[in-house]
């Protein structure tokens, strides 16, 4: 049957003023003064990767400093500001800006849009989050780094002489300068899956990365507003000597917690979200068949984001706030799960007796799903606050939030890079580095976390700098340091994977996966222009669509059949 | 909502209210502490009256925007720059007042070290006077440039204006709900919802 | 006096009520002729209401406890009028609505800025502690307490459940934007609840004990006035949100559900018909 005869939909709508261009611009200033959303989401890209780096490198100073009981490799100082600048880098300038790179480089992409709504504010955002980055890293050679920890209570943070230096202004300052370019985003996103879509492509045919992507700015637009009004207050209490948290004014170290974490909860959801999507990119794919079960992923994941605005109580039942509020918010935590279940298992049975090609990416969509099911048990558990008293502030969380961070976000970010790479670079990534890459990634990851829950139980507490030489401690620190170095070689032949195959790779041609997304006709890499002509949208498959029309989803009433 | 500078612009300002939100709870909530007993609180050191006159600015300069988008949209570019610069001043003038107020009240000695109230205070009122501020300038800009070009004269850029204007109104949105929680609320010395003010024991 | 004993004695059969219950109930079966299966939240949605109102709840949240007060109103505005709008058949609207001034009223007040803000003021407004006692404290107020609140969350529920799609103002996302404000503001008048000062509604902490019950509440059920008012704004903050859930998966579903007008044309143009052995889930 002749379907290629059928003309093609019409162009798209262009931006309606041109923007000003620098006279052939090249090399870097092309890329400084670029306003193009996919150079824009190459260097979140790139830029996240090198503060990644950044932050490994403290997790292995922290992992050599406790592989050993008592050990004085790093004083307490040091590693207070060394764990606080882990973790506020890892959440801050690593995996919210990785996904924002990767949502802004292919949101457009994948709804057939040649640009992103608001080009040189998407420009803007990058610059904020870059700068911000390095006004915090300036403050360990400026006065110190932070080191109050990553969330930063009260009064601790805000009593401008209970920390050692002046890190916590650097804190409070880079991020909100951050946390303005993520809202940025955040609009730009939203409004470019609101207004750009190509004809045919109905919200209910979006791509599921595009779909959370679109929930992800709700919460982002939500929350990071909220973060930034906690650091107004700890500023105010820091360099105005203010009585936010000045506990003998009147001011309450509750009201930081509460006022924090009504960011952090859902903080972490936007950082799980575009993570999700990925997931839910890559397993159709090499599972060859089109995900199960759509409508309920998407659905779940509304659930979710009105949920995840109302549990953050859970992450401070230790601070006692009462058996009625412990009441409430373990219950809403328990029914945050349930979604969150749907999902995996729609993933997991969408891989049932399907031809599963186990490429890298796939091998690390599967692992996602192992480990980031273990990091929601364990989550679900710390919902019950019996178990939460005793495990809070614990390496049991330790365990449980790298499960779901790096064995979730990170490894379907893994999944998302091994899928993506050829499109955006035009050459294949090498598959006998990536299994190597995987193999090591895999093994390293769960040396490194799954002995933590095991830590966790038996008493060791989370943020410590040594501890004494208590049965099993030694032994399992030490595992867990080994698994943290297996971890580093992982990233190492990453990085030379990423190298090789930019330099040597496989050309990739447009759709080297036959895969099923609007991405997947442009170019690898896309062209400035990316489309000059969209294909139609008929389904939530419009590539699997052109290439096989015999079994076109359209085609078959089943494919697309509501609920 | 289908054009896109409008609704970008609508979501960053419903962003803005989550912001604000918290600094209004975190007034609210401390407004009953028993900790600003003694010492300066909204009843004894607010002067709620000229504030109010400085409020009518705020809301005239919202009308009188309205109206310069009105003309701005038929074209009548006299108008336009009249009815801006109009907006302009009265804008100016709500800083001005709260400028004034944030100087007597520090003359008298409170500032955001001072108690409870001065702390929520001046944050509340002078992150939303932050906001004004930035309108402002965006408003001073706009009219520079409509002065000067035909950028900004032109119906095509009643988008541009609209968003501007949705930016104004939200900020004099903001002020309608900041003026009653801080100043109206004063008036009467009642605590929380409306016992008489006493020291209430925390839980 | 044990809570078995509390739980059997203390309805309230008030004429008023059970009139108005019933004639709803036979105005429904002889209206929504032949009775389908809309007639199972509409009757659904009526005993809710002669629960809510005849049940211990009634008298327990009229002068004891604030949180069975709380959990009353909860299926007054929550539970009640949706189920209702469920049952009724879209052709009852539609005669309804030819009238002009219920046309107008509609498209007044079934608009979907106006219809949130009169639900969410109405809930906010009689919170208000002087508006709130003072129906605990005349009866005549709180009728026209629970009228506000039926009346006014009907209107809020209509732009939801809109049985009749020609008239609708939102889309899916819109309508799901909607519930979730709706639900944060529920929430945040349940946190202020919840964490202010014990003796909010006065009425509350020293109740009047006609009926001999305060030391069942407070010993035996463990209901101090502190536990009370946390229980209740608890309610509203955390005990709404399932409801909010369950309507906005259940726009998802409608949403998901509504046929794609692009497919049926294309697919009509098809030259060759579909294999009927063919899976949806090949690869």
């Amino acid at each position: 049957m002749n379907t290629a005869a059928r003309p093609s939909t019409p162009l798209i709508p262009e931006l309606d003023t041109p923007l000003p261009r620098v006279t052939d611009p090249t090399g870097l200033l092309k890329w400084i003064g670029s306003v193009d959303h996919k150079q824009i989401g190459i260097m979140y890209m790139v830029t996240s990767f090198v503060f990644f780096l950044f932050g490994g490198v403290e997790a292995l100073l922290m992992r050599l400093q406790l592989s050993q009981p008592r050990f004085s490799f790093l004083t307490p100082q040091d590693y207070d500001q060394i764990f606080t600048m882990h973790g506020t880098t890892m959440i801050f300038l690593v995996i919210m800006p990785m996904l924002i790179g990767f949502a802004i480089y292919f949101v457009p992409l994948m709804i057939g849009a040649n640009d992103i709504a608001f080009p040189r504010f998407n420009a803007l955002s990058y610059w904020l989050f870059l700068f911000g980055g390095l006004l915090l890293y300036y403050s360990f050679i400026g006065g110190g780094a932070p080191d109050a920890g990553w969330f930063a209570y009260a009064p601790l943070s805000s009593e401008f002489n209970f920390t050692a230096n002046a890190g916590m202004n650097y804190w409070g300052v880079s991020l909100a300068a951050t946390g303005i370019g993520t809202i940025g985003s955040a609009v730009n996103l939203m409004v470019t899956i609101w207004t750009l879509r190509a004809p045919g492509m109905t919200l209910r045919r979006l791509p599921l990365f595009v779909w959370m992507v679109m929930l992800n700015n709700v919460l982002i637009l939500a929350a990071l507003p909220a973060l930034n009004s906690t650091f107004v207050m700890v500023l105010f209490d820091r360099l105005l000597h203010a009585n936010f948290f000045h506990v003998p004014s009147g001011g309450q170290p509750l009201l930081y917690q509460h006022s924090f974490w009504s960011f952090g909860h859902p903080e972490v959801y936007i950082m799980i979200l575009p993570a999700w999507g990925m997931i839910s990119e890559v397993i159709p794919v090499f599972a060859r068949r089109p995900i199960f079960g759509y409508n309920f992923v998407a659905g779940a994941t509304v659930a979710i984001l009105l949920l995840s605005l109302l549990v953050w109580g859970h992450h401070m039942f230790t601070a006692g706030m009462g058996q009625t509020l412990d009441i409430a918010f373990g219950i809403s935590s328990m029914m945050i799960a349930v979604p969150t279940g749907i999902k995996v298992f729609n993933w997991t049975y969408t891989t049932w007796k399907a031809s599963i090609h186990f490429t890298t990416s796939m091998l690390f969509a599967l692992a996602f799903l192992l480990q980031f099911t273990i990091g929601g048990v364990t989550g679900v558990m710390f919902a019950s606050f019996p178990v939460d008293w005793q495990m809070e502030d614990s390496y049991f969380v330790i365990a449980h939030l790298h499960y779901v961070l790096m064995g979730g976000s990170a490894f379907a970010l893994w999944a998302g890079i091994y899928y993506w790479f050829p499109k955006i670079t035009g050459r294949m990534m090498d598959e006998r580095l990536g299994r190597w890459n995987f193999a090591l990634a895999f093994i390293g990851f769960n040396v490194a976390f799954m002995p933590q829950h095991f830590l966790g139980m038996i008493g060791m507490a989370r943020r410590i700098y040594t501890y004494p030489d208590l049965p099993y401690w030694h032994l399992l620190n030490l595992i867990s340091s080994i698994g943290a170095a297996v971890l580093a070689i992982a990233v190492l032949v990453f990085i030379w994977n990423l190298i090789y195959s930019y330099l040597h790779g496989r050309v990739a041609g447009d759709n080297p996966w036959d895969a099923f997304t609007l991405e997947w006709a442009t170019a690898s890499p896309p062209a400035v222009h990316s489309f000059e002509q969209v294909p139609p949208v008929r389904s939530r498959r419009p590539i699997w669509d052109l290439n096989h029309p015999d079994r076109a989803d359209w085609k078959n009433p089943e494919a697309v059949r509501g609920i | 909502m289908s054009d896109k500078h409008v609704m970008g612009m609508s979501l960053f300002v419903a962003s803005e209210f989550v912001f604000f939100a918290v600094l209004i709870l975190a007034f609210v909530f401390y407004r009953q502490s028993p900790a600003n007993i003694g010492g300066p609180t909204a009843f004894n050191s607010l002067d709620v009256p000229t504030t109010g006159f400085y409020t009518a600015c705020l809301t005239a300069s919202s009308v009188t925007f309205w109206l310069a988008e009105r003309s701005h949209r038929r074209n009548r570019t006299g108008q336009w720059h009249a009815l801006l610069l109009v907006t302009i001043l009265l804008g100016g003038a709500f800083i001005y007042g709260e400028g004034r107020e944030f100087a007597d009240m520090s003359g008298q000695g409170i500032v955001p070290s001072t108690n409870l109230f001065g702390t929520t205070f001046y944050a509340l009122v002078g992150f939303h006077g932050f906001h004004v501020a930035m309108g402002l300038i965006v408003l001073l800009t706009v009219f520079g440039i409509s002065l000067r070009s035909r950028f900004f004269r032109g119906a095509a850029h009643a988008r541009a204006i609209r968003t501007i204007a949705i930016y104004w109104i939200f900020v004099d949105a903001m002020w309608w709900i900041i003026f009653p929680t801080v100043y109206l609320w004063s008036l009467g010395n009642h605590g929380i919802l409306g016992e008489p003010f006493k020291a209430v024991p925390f839980r | 006096m044990t809570t078995w004993r509390a739980l059997t004695t203390l309805w309230s059969w008030d004429p008023t009520v059970l009139l108005g219950c019933g004639g709803a109930a036979a105005w429904y079966v002889q209206a929504a002729r032949p009775l389908g299966r809309r007639s199972v939240p509409f009757m659904a949605g009526l005993l809710v209401l002669l629960l809510a109102l005849v049940s211990p709840l009634d008298i327990l949240g009229d002068r004891y406890l604030f949180s069975a007060h709380m959990l009353q109103h909860l299926l007054l505005i929550l539970v009640v009028p949706p189920l209702l709008l469920l049952g009724i058949p879209p052709a009852l609207f539609e005669r309804l609505l030819r009238r002009p001034a219920a046309d107008r009223a509609e498209r007044l007040l079934g608009h979907p800025a106006v219809a949130w803000l009169i639900g969410t003021l109405s809930l906010w407004v009689w919170h208000a502690p002087a508006l709130y006692d003072a129906a605990l404290q005349n009866e005549g107020i709180h009728v026209l307490q629970h009228l506000c609140f039926l009346v006014a969350s009907t209107i809020f529920w209509w732009p939801v459940i809109m049985p009749l799609p020609d008239r609708s103002r939102m889309n899916a996302l819109g309508t799901l934007a909607y519930l979730m404000l709706g639900s944060l503001s529920n929430s945040v008048l349940g946190i202020i609840e919840t964490f202010a000062p014990p003796g909010l509604y006065s009425p509350y902490v020293y109740p009047l004990d006609t009926l001999g019950l305060l030391p069942l509440i407070r010993q035996g059920w463990n209901l101090s006035p502190s536990n009370d008012q946390q229980l209740g704004g608890l309610l509203m903050w955390t005990g709404s949100v399932p409801v909010f859930i369950l309507a906005c998966i259940g726009i998802i579903v409608r949403w998901f559900a509504e046929p794609e007008p692009d497919l049926v044309e294309a697919r009509r143009e098809m030259e060759e018909p579909v294999d009927p052995q063919w899976q949806t889930r090949t690869g």
